[in-house]
């Protein structure tokens, strides 16, 4: 068995070979068989280690040196796929020739998106196809592709979103309705990094959570790595979401968009007449106002991205994208009177990068990024009211370069990023007490090394990196391993990272709105995550695949606050914890019902360091999700989307106090003159949790396409919670003064999404 | 093979749990051994406030199960001295240095009873304890406060008395709508510093506005007035000042309730919750004038 269709470095555009029988190579043709001959259209030259398929027959070849590969069939029409690097993929119907026949198939140059293993995606790609390319592409435990396709078919509240159709998937568990945020393989949601063409985004949300940052409509494909992350991502413990963003259209100007009750959205794109070059503009702007809860809210995006290849080995691309979120509401509040509450938050992060594809063997690329992230959270009206203020401005350049053989390959890289990350509060009650502005520089560098040992693929890699302000260094050792078999594989995972910027977060309290981030100093660990997983991925066809994985992974500094007290950066604790879990995926991909259905049974863990161990919020036991679309006739389409899940852990009150305030005021019985009143209630909590009860939620979406003139129209009703059901987000006591002494406490629970329809449409043009 | 009727069964159980609610209420297994203390030793004054309460407002502290001590630091040895001991044996003891009493609020204010159904916690008007221990305090002098009782995390912390001082001087003058405050007065001892505020005056407070009140560090305020806190200050405006130690003042200018989050304020209560600190009130009448303008505007 020869695995070169797995060489190191496949990166090319879609194509459905790679899960097929594995290919042997250069067959050779038989006497009175015909054959392939593969050729470069450009110089005519023989191609080698073409990878063709003949999906019909589940049959691969590869060419050999010559450009030849053994024809399958003997008469009739058959489809021929082929995939090579630095080549667009070809799919084709030829008649099979005759006996001894060769048949001449030239392919087309294409620059390789780079950094050197990111996929160039159509956006129409199935959601089988970037599954094979992902799979075929990454040895690590987790890794998978997200198409827009799949993003679309979650029923969801106004819009499609990227992160709520992640949630969707196995081994991703989220808190609440009310948030987007990732929950990875027993991690944190700070311990997930997002990218959008190589840039952090350290606020890829909307409306404190609830959507995501990113338009649909601009995005290409997303790459999610859970738990086991290749050695060339850095910072982040527990997941990356790379989102890669469309680089333009063909053709003149294409116009899709939305509309809905958040608000419209609409991007165009096209290729300029002169040197090719592709663009693409997008914006969204929604205004919400929730009869539920009278929040007037706004936020906004935008994004931009131009793509041009100066030569026919070299490829130049930009893009950027802005976000900008506001939210101000005022309230009564009993016995204090007028209280408002702001936040407001914008990300802004622009990427530029040139790939070189110098030849079939060697591919190169560099990265220039910015990110800049701004949050500012304010309880009251006024500029000196207490707020917490992040502002985050990094700036960062990478280089990779990839070099693959028959059976190695390699690739190897390095990047330097730094620049300030200042959080800091100011006034009475902010999120935190003190100042945690740092600045940070650090310098990376990753080998990765792949290579075929029989059916074994082994993939061992290495992150090792600098932070140049502390001294500190950092080894992340990654490895994995794959054994093939047939239609089936089964993978491991062993690995470690490092993370040194973190979110605020209070395990006790969770505080709403925009992260706050900031950086480890050098008295601070720097959190760590040490890993292993096994997979075992098993595939029928082009219609099913399933996956099944089992993790553990061991967390150590992760730093939270749970004394119950001011949250003052002196008394931030670091945590340890461990995680361990199964999750279990089957899917169908093709015909007019599709659809997944995942399991995840998790156990996550965290001990304060005083051998107190708890359960952090993300510690959802069970989860069944189950996602179904199905294209009906007249075109009309729907999905349903089930899910059902032990309830998250909470923290049981254990009583009360009061603070004061600064007040002078005429009138008091008892002290003439009084200068201060009593203030705010707040919560003592005990250390004991409990769970809040099952959840389960259904949600559906019906959607009708058609065609109005130039127009392509989709009208949709999405419903969440269908069924109404009061999914409890959170307990609170209630009635004490009341009830008085020796009366139990009783907790009254705030409600999840209640029942919610909302329509919209999208359209094309 | 599973019959029809085991689907349909199936189904309905299936819509059933989905359409139902989730069980409620819920009691906590466990509930705060631990108790607040407030003590705000006041030099001007010979009896002094120190509440206690439990946490867990759901259960009654009795007084009789309450026992205070308070320890003076010697200035030279760094040792601590007994100032004044109470436990349930001396309350009976007429002319002891405590008496107790319950007491909703220590620090009186328009707090509601009833709070409503959405805040978290609340109080009960039975345990909690207002002890009023009688001494002389010595400005500049470190005192420890330490409460305990049956069964419960004794708390305790530690403030360093603040001293005496005078307004000297407290005029607003008033031109084209804009307001000025000039104060000056003299040092306290140990002032960690001094909140400057002019006094509000109402008949009813409804969704009062907030005082308006500057923290100084030195003994001179020379600053703009915003006009509302010059309309609600009434016709004879007065000044209050407060000089605190730097415990009473992080837990003053820290914390929130919040609605949306909770942030605690910074304590120096070692056990429990609450403050232990110094403060000295003094106000003064504000001298007017200058300007057209120079009217405070009577109660909202």
């Amino acid at each position: 068995m020869n695995g070169l269709a797995a060489v190191f470095g496949l990166a090319s555009t879609a194509t459905c070979l790679a899960l097929m029988p594995v290919a042997s190579r250069a067959q050779v043709p038989a006497s009175g068989a015909w054959t392939v001959r593969t050729v470069d259209r450009t110089s005519g030259e023989p191609l080698s280690d073409v990878l063709v398929a003949f999906p019909e027959r589940l049959a691969t070849r590869l060419t050999d040196d010559d450009g030849l590969a053994g024809g399958v069939g003997v008469a009739g029409r058959i489809r021929v796929l082929t995939t090579r690097l630095g080549y667009t993929d070809l799919d084709t119907v030829i008649v099979v020739p005759a006996a001894d026949a060769v048949v001449r198939l030239a392919l087309d140059r294409a620059a390789v998106s780079l950094p050197a293993l990111t996929v160039q995606v159509d956006r129409q790609m199935t959601s089988r196809e970037l599954h094979r390319l992902m799979f075929e592409r990454e040895i690590a435990v987790g890794a998978m592709g997200v198409t827009q396709a799949e993003i679309k078919a979650v029923p969801a509240l106004a819009e499609a979103d990227v992160f709520r159709s992640i949630q969707a998937l196995g081994g991703v568990t989220s808190t609440n309705d009310y948030t987007g945020e990732l929950f990875v393989r027993g991690g944190g949601g700070d311990q997930v990094a997002v990218l959008i063409d190589g840039a952090p985004v350290f606020a890829p949300y909307h409306m404190y959570g609830y959507f995501g940052a990113f338009n649909t409509d601009v995005v290409e494909s997303t790459e999610f790595y859970r738990g086991s992350i290749p050695a060339r991502y850095g910072g982040a413990l527990s997941g990356v979401v790379s989102v890669r963003q469309r680089s333009g259209g063909d053709g003149g100007v294409n116009l899709a968009g939305g509309l809905s009750l958040l608000g419209g959205r609409l991007a165009a794109d096209g290729t300029l007449p002169w040197g090719g070059v592709r663009w693409l503009a997008a914006g969204r702007k929604a205004f919400v106002s929730l009869a539920r809860i009278n929040v007037p809210y706004s936020f906004s995006d935008l994004n931009f991205g131009v793509d041009m290849h100066p030569a026919e080995e070299h490829r130049l691309r930009w893009s950027l994208f802005a976000s900008d979120d506001y939210y101000a509401w005022d309230f009564q509040s009993a016995g204090v009177g007028r209280e408002s509450f702001s936040a407001k938050w914008a990300n802004l992060t622009s990427s530029a990068s040139w790939s070189w594809v110098r030849d079939n063997r060697a591919t190169s690329d560099v990265t220039a990024y910015y990110s800049r992230y701004r949050a500012r959270q304010t309880h009251g009206g006024t500029t000196t009211d207490p707020s917490t203020t992040n502002r985050v401005s990094v700036a960062g350049l990478r280089a990779g370069l990839t070099l693959r053989g028959e059976r190695t390959g390699a690739r190897a890289g390095i990047s330097v990023e730094g620049g300030p990350v200042k959080l800091w509060n100011s006034g009475n009650g902010a999120a935190f007490e003190g100042d945690l502005s740092r600045s940070y520089r650090h310098m990376s560098a990753f080998a990765e090394v792949e290579a075929w040992l029989g059916p074994l693929r082994f993939a061992p890699g290495v992150r090792a990196s600098m932070e140049t302000k502390s001294g500190r260094n950092f080894v992340e050792p990654r490895f994995s391993v794959r054994y093939r078999a047939g239609t089936f594989a089964v993978s491991a995972s062993v690995d470690r990272s490092y993370q040194f910027r973190s979110a605020l977060r209070d395990a006790y309290s969770r505080e709403p709105g925009a992260p706050m981030w900031f950086v480890h100093d050098e008295n601070q660990p720097a959190s760590q995550a040490n890993g292993a997983s096994l997979s075992l991925d098993a595939w029928r066809g082009e219609g099913w695949t399933f996956a099944a994985a089992g993790w553990v992974r061991r967390f150590k500094g992760l730093p939270y606050w749970r004394a119950g007290l001011a949250r003052d950066p002196s008394v931030m604790e670091h945590h340890d914890g461990r995680a361990y879990g199964i999750d279990v995926t089957v899917q169908k991909h093709t015909g007019p019902v599709r659809g997944w259905v995942s399991y995840q049974w998790a156990n996550a863990s965290l001990d304060d360091g005083t051998g107190t161990t708890y359960r952090p919020d993300w510690d959802r036991r069970h989860e069944v999700e189950a996602l179904v679309t199905a294209d009906l006739p007249g075109g009309f389409g729907a999905s349903f989307r089930a899910t059902v899940g032990s309830g998250g852990p909470f923290w049981y009150p254990a009583g009360s106090y009061s603070n004061f305030r600064f007040d002078p005021h005429q009138g008091d019985p008892e002290w003439e003159g009084a200068v201060l009143s009593e203030a705010d209630v707040f919560t003592v909590w005990s250390d004991v949790q409990g769970r809040l009860p099952t959840y389960a939620r259904f949600d559906v979406s019906a959607k009708y396409g058609f065609r109005w003139g130039a127009w392509e129209l989709a009208p949709y009703l999405s419903v969440v919670n269908v069924t109404g059901r009061n999914n409890v987000l959170f307990y609170q006591s209630a009635g004490l003064a009341d009830l008085g002494p020796n009366a139990p406490w009783i907790l009254t629970y705030e409600q999840q999404l209640p029942f919610l329809p909302t329509i919209g449409i999208d359209f094309k043009f | 093979m599973i019959s029809s009727s085991r689907r349909l069964a199936g189904l309905g159980a299936l819509i059933a749990f989905l359409w139902g609610c989730s069980e409620l209420p819920l009691q906590p297994t466990k509930l705060s051994d631990q108790l607040t203390l407030y003590a705000l030793l006041n030099p001007d004054s010979t009896r002094h406030l120190v509440n206690v309460a439990p946490v867990d407002a759901s259960t009654t502290l009795r007084l009789a199960e309450v026992k205070a001590i308070i320890h003076k630091r010697d200035p030279t040895t760094k040792g601590w001295t007994l100032v004044a001991e109470w436990d349930s044996s001396r309350a009976a003891a007429a002319g002891g240095p405590f008496y107790g009493e319950e007491c909703n609020s220590w620090v009186p204010d328009e707090w509601p009873v009833s709070l409503g159904p959405n805040v978290v916690g609340s109080y009960h008007e039975v345990g909690r304890y207002c002890l009023r221990p009688e001494f002389v305090l010595e400005p500049g002098a470190t005192y420890r406060i330490e409460v305990k009782a049956a069964g419960r995390t004794p708390a305790v912390g530690e403030t360093r008395v603040v001293g005496g001082f005078e307004i000297e001087r407290a005029t607003l003058s008033s031109t084209a709508g804009s307001h000025s405050l000039d104060a000056t007065w003299s040092e306290s001892t140990a002032a960690h510093l001094y909140f400057v505020g002019m006094r509000r005056r109402f008949d009813v407070c409804v969704n009062c506005d907030e005082a308006w009140y500057a923290q100084v560090e030195g003994t001179q305020f020379q600053g703009r007035v915003p006009k509302k806190a010059v309309d609600i200050a009434g016709p004879t405006p007065m000044l209050d000042m407060l000089a605190v130690d730097r415990h009473f003042h992080a837990f003053l200018t820290t914390g929130d309730g919040g609605n949306l989050h909770e942030v605690h304020p910074v304590q120096n209560v070692v056990g429990g919750y609450g403050v232990v600190g110094s403060y000295l009130h003094r106000s003064r009448k504000i001298e007017t004038g200058g300007g057209s303008a120079a009217r405070p505007a009577g109660p909202d």
